[in-house]
């Protein structure tokens, strides 16, 4: 150790009583500490890249995805590229980016053993764990935003004027289509924080970056199978991943949107229980020592 | 009217299933004074230092800072308190600069872009710890002595009025044990309290004019430093001389000294060196005589000073225990439950 100086003064004059930092602060620090990781890049330049792969595998490989909604006219470029990728993303592609964002938040401070160093600052567990949800959920959306508005300009660049059949045979076209497709990609948000609360929850009850992780993702796999299974549609719609497909409804001709309500419904409560659990736990937790 | 203490806790109390950790420990650190917290591992120490910082949630009792009651579990540390718990650690990506940084934006220093707190005065900080050198650097290449000097750099961020360290030396080679106790008394005679958790007996009975000791999770001792000396057992001394046989002869004539030999170590010519536990005149008496009685004193070491004898007579593996509860069961803690020694 140095020499020290001979006073102390930095350090021990007296506490100004300091303003506690507030949610919005902490989420901006936790902010900033996520987008600087590699993995979050990594993740962006993904969201970034990913229609351009699409388009690029599709017209390599020669064949069109025709079973999936809107597949056939992949290759025509146009709004058919982001709603035939809204389609799988709602699959496992949400799910994933949003717990690769959410689950790592809590179980890292747990892997480093750097819960004690936070937790006795001037600030207290509530804010700790809003600044910390607030910041990993909204750069998970971010993600998915970012995955949207690159899959609508890559079609937009390559098929400018392309039409579109909607779900009711009507045809499609200009800036009426662009505005729906922007608005189904917007409807997946809510159902995309359901996965990033899950992975939250998971990740404080678990302590752990892949169980957080993967329980969304697998989540989010199961429930589009037993969404397939023939369940009566009211159940249907109480599954955490049905928020994914209720964009349908915007193609349609009229427009249904009752589904798209009653699933958001959904998606809040599942988030508030999500997160309760979750908040219950983390309040309540003994942080040991590391 | 007397001031009210800088920290008091009374009768917090933490248990895990039937059996306690911490049972209904009170203790009182004086403004600007350092208090010495001793005991052996798992008496509790590191689980009371964590219900003073909020980390772990107190069964019953109260913690009250400047007289005034706070509940750190629930509504957060107080801004005039800071600690550093044994081994910290921080996230190993960044240097120690910005963990640093990262803290004080934890503790709102750095709302909106404005910083309370100078990079200078962060500068001043990481030399006052030995550590400017090195801040730099990711904190997955720092020791634990490192990571030890950055968690105190942490904790002084905070410009506390209370500071609770628990074992601040550990992993600090002597020298930096030695300015880790010159930057407590600087601490110290700027008005800071310290609650001062070690092993190390020599250091804390070096800083602390007073301690608490835990046994099992209860205070064991509570006093001065100089009253536990006063009554502490003899201290050991270990002997080689150039007639064993002859010295324990001498020794049986004496009273006041028990001598004998030291089991399992190893003397000189390989055999068991004596060990003397007399009080200092009864020992001065005792190698006088070996002289009178031709007995030559070749060695002469002392193995326990009457700090470290008390200290093991009151944290001995059979002294006292907190009573078991059935499981499940929860109440306060018997108030017939002995709190030995304690000097007022």
């Amino acid at each position: 150790m140095r020499a020290a100086p001979a006073t102390c003064r930095p350090a021990a004059a007296p506490a100004r009583p300091t303003r506690r930092p507030g949610v919005a602060s902490l989420s901006r620090v936790e902010l900033v500490q996520l987008v600087g990781q590699p993995r979050t890049q990594v993740a962006a330049v993904g969201c970034l890249l990913a229609p351009l792969a699409v388009v690029i595998v599709t017209r390599l490989v020669g064949t069109v995805p025709s079973d999936t909604l809107f597949g056939r006219w992949l290759p025509d470029g146009g709004m058919a590229l982001p709603l035939v990728m809204l389609g799988f993303a709602g699959q496992w592609g949400i799910p994933a980016l949003m717990s690769l964002m959410a689950a790592d938040v809590f179980a890292a401070e747990d892997r480093h053993g750097t819960w004690p160093a936070l937790m006795t600052r001037s600030t207290t567990r509530g804010r700790i764990f809003a600044g910390k949800a607030v910041s990993a959920t909204g750069v998970g959306l971010g993600l998915v935003a970012l995955l949207g508005a690159s899959a609508i300009l890559c079609g937009r660049l390559l098929g400018p004027t392309q039409p579109l059949l909607g779900l009711s045979g009507q045809e499609l076209a200009g800036d009426g289509l662009t505005g729906l497709v922007v608005m189904a990609w917007l409807t997946q948000l809510l159902p995309a924080l359901v996965f990033g609360s899950l992975a939250v929850m998971l990740s404080v009850l678990t302590r752990s970056a892949a169980s957080g992780t993967a329980g969304p993702v697998v989540l989010g796999l199961l429930a589009s199978l037993v969404g397939m299974a023939g369940l009566p549609e009211w159940l249907r719609e109480l599954l955490p991943g049905t928020g994914f497909e209720t964009w349908h409804g915007l193609l349609a001709q009229p427009a249904f949107l009752g589904p798209l309500l009653r699933t958001s419904l959904v998606c809040v409560w599942w988030i508030a229980l999500f997160l309760l659990v979750a908040w219950r736990v983390f309040a309540r937790r003994d942080v040991r020592t590391s | 009217m007397s001031h009210p203490a800088r920290l008091e806790t009374r009768g917090l109390t933490r248990r895990y299933g039937a059996s306690y950790a911490v049972a209904g420990v009170s203790l009182r650190v004086a403004p600007g004074s350092i208090h010495g917290l001793l005991g052996r591992n798992g008496a509790g120490k590191t689980t009371f230092i964590a219900m003073l910082l909020g980390l772990v949630r107190p069964d019953a009792g109260s913690i009250l800072l400047d007289g005034a009651p706070v509940a750190p579990f629930r509504d957060g540390v107080p801004s005039q308190v800071a600690g550093v718990l044994d081994s910290p650690r921080f996230r190993p990506g960044l240097s120690g600069r910005a963990n640093l940084t990262l803290l004080r934006a934890y503790d709102g220093r750095t709302i909106g872009g404005r910083t309370s707190l100078r990079d200078v005065d962060l500068q001043r900080l990481l030399e006052q710890v030995g550590l400017a050198a090195r801040a730099d650097e990711p904190v997955r290449g720092y020791s634990l002595g490192m990571r030890q000097r950055l968690g105190l750099a942490a904790a002084l961020l905070r410009r506390p009025r209370l500071l609770v360290l628990d074992e601040p030396a550990n992993g600090l080679d002597p020298a930096g044990a030695l300015q880790v106790g010159d930057l407590l008394r600087r601490l110290q005679a700027e008005g800071v309290s310290i609650l001062l958790s070690s092993h190390d007996l020599d250091q804390v009975e070096d800083l602390c004019p007073d301690v608490t000791v835990l046994g099992h999770g209860t205070v064991a001792y509570q006093g001065s430093v100089n009253h536990l000396r006063r009554t502490a057992p003899a201290p050991t001394v270990r002997l080689g001389t150039s007639d064993d046989a002859l010295a324990l002869t001498v020794g049986s004539r004496l009273t006041g000294v028990e001598v004998g030999h030291a089991s399992g170590a190893a003397g000189a010519a390989g055999r068991e060196p004596l060990e003397v536990r007399a009080p200092q005149p009864e020992l001065d008496r005792y190698v006088l005589a070996l002289a009178r009685a031709n007995v030559a004193v070749r060695s002469m070491s002392v193995q326990r000073t009457s700090l470290h004898a008390a200290f093991h007579a009151l944290t001995a593996d059979d002294g006292p225990r907190p009573p078991e509860t059935p499981q499940g069961a929860c109440g306060p803690v018997p108030s017939s439950f002995p709190l030995q020694g304690v000097a007022s």
